[in-house]
């Protein structure tokens, strides 16, 4: 600590890049976009009947119990190495105001999607899929590396782009959605166990108070 | 300038407010990782602040090993707000004054 007055806005963004120190939320999230992935080349392998309609009824429940389970796989993984490590905290919890416009963000995300789908036959969008997911899921990146000045994200969004834009030439209609899911989930968890690997070696078991 | 609060605009100690200010609750380890003080000195900040009543103090265990939790009580909160804002304006009075 110097005499020099502290900046507060970089104090305050504290928290978001802490949440960001272990790896821990890219690995969970590549590995829920591998399952993505992985579910849905399996349902359209599968030869058409009862197995492939009964499996495909299961497949919304695993997508909305997927993220709910990584989300709190992300909690309990943390508190076994993150806190003992390197401290812990606890985010504030937003406000209703936050909430709700979260909440109406997601609604008009999952409309867009359906509407995209419904749509997509008729206007051959789907060739188009990839590109169009590798660009959002890119813009993710961007905003999240700015958000909490992670420049690994912007290495994740560059190959992001790059992945919805080679999987688009490839012209496998909606096929090349499943193979970007895998592609994206095994670069996010590869760079996920990358940077757990190096916070475990910056930070050895032991160094609590 | 002499309204601002001095138990929070001495550095070592406004540092720590701010960290506490951006999260719920934090432990010890955390705030000494991101503050950078020794462990002496934050706890000596610590304790002032406890006196004022601007930080709840909660030592308890995880497992067998001790953690001292810490959170900035409501008053704090609003004085580092009030601080924040005082400094706001002065920075932007000095500003235009340029």
């Amino acid at each position: 600590m110097t005499g020099q007055y502290p900046n507060l806005s970089d104090l305050q963004s504290r928290p978001l890049r802490y949440w960001n120190i272990d790896g821990l939320p890219e690995l969970m999230m590549g590995l829920v976009w591998i399952l993505w992935g992985g579910s849905f080349i399996l349902g359209e392998s599968l030869p058409k009947g009862t197995a492939r309609n009964v499996f495909w009824m299961f497949i919304p429940a695993i997508l909305c119990l997927s993220g709910v389970a990584s989300n709190w796989a992300v909690k309990r993984l943390k508190e076994r190495i993150t806190y003992p490590r390197a401290g812990f905290i606890e985010m504030k919890q937003p406000g209703g105001a936050l909430r709700l416009a979260t909440a109406a963000v997601a609604m008009v995300s999952a409309a867009a999607l359906a509407a995209l789908v419904v749509r997509a036959r008729a206007a051959g969008i789907q060739t188009m899929i990839s590109p169009i997911f590798g660009v959002l899921v890119s813009l993710a990146f961007l905003v999240a590396s700015v958000r909490m000045k992670a420049p690994h994200y912007l290495a994740l969004a560059g190959l992001s782009l790059a992945l919805g834009l080679a999987f688009g030439a490839f012209q496998l209609g909606w096929e090349s959605l499943n193979y970007l899911f895998l592609a994206l989930g095994a670069v996010c968890s590869l760079a996920g166990a990358i940077r757990l690997a190096l916070f475990l070696k910056r930070h050895p078991a032991g160094a609590a108070e | 300038m002499n309204d601002l609060d001095r138990l929070i605009h001495e550095p070592a100690r406004l540092v720590v407010v701010a960290l506490l200010h951006s999260v719920q609750q934090a432990d010890f380890l955390w705030l000494l990782r991101e503050s950078g003080l020794t462990k002496g000195n934050l706890s000596s900040h610590l304790a002032k602040l406890e006196e004022g009543g601007y930080i709840k103090v909660e030592k308890t265990f995880r497992g067998k090993i001790p953690l001292t939790l810490l959170e900035l009580t409501p008053p704090g909160r609003a004085a580092f707000e009030s601080y924040r804002k005082s400094m706001t304006g002065l920075l932007s009075k000095g500003g235009t004054r340029r």
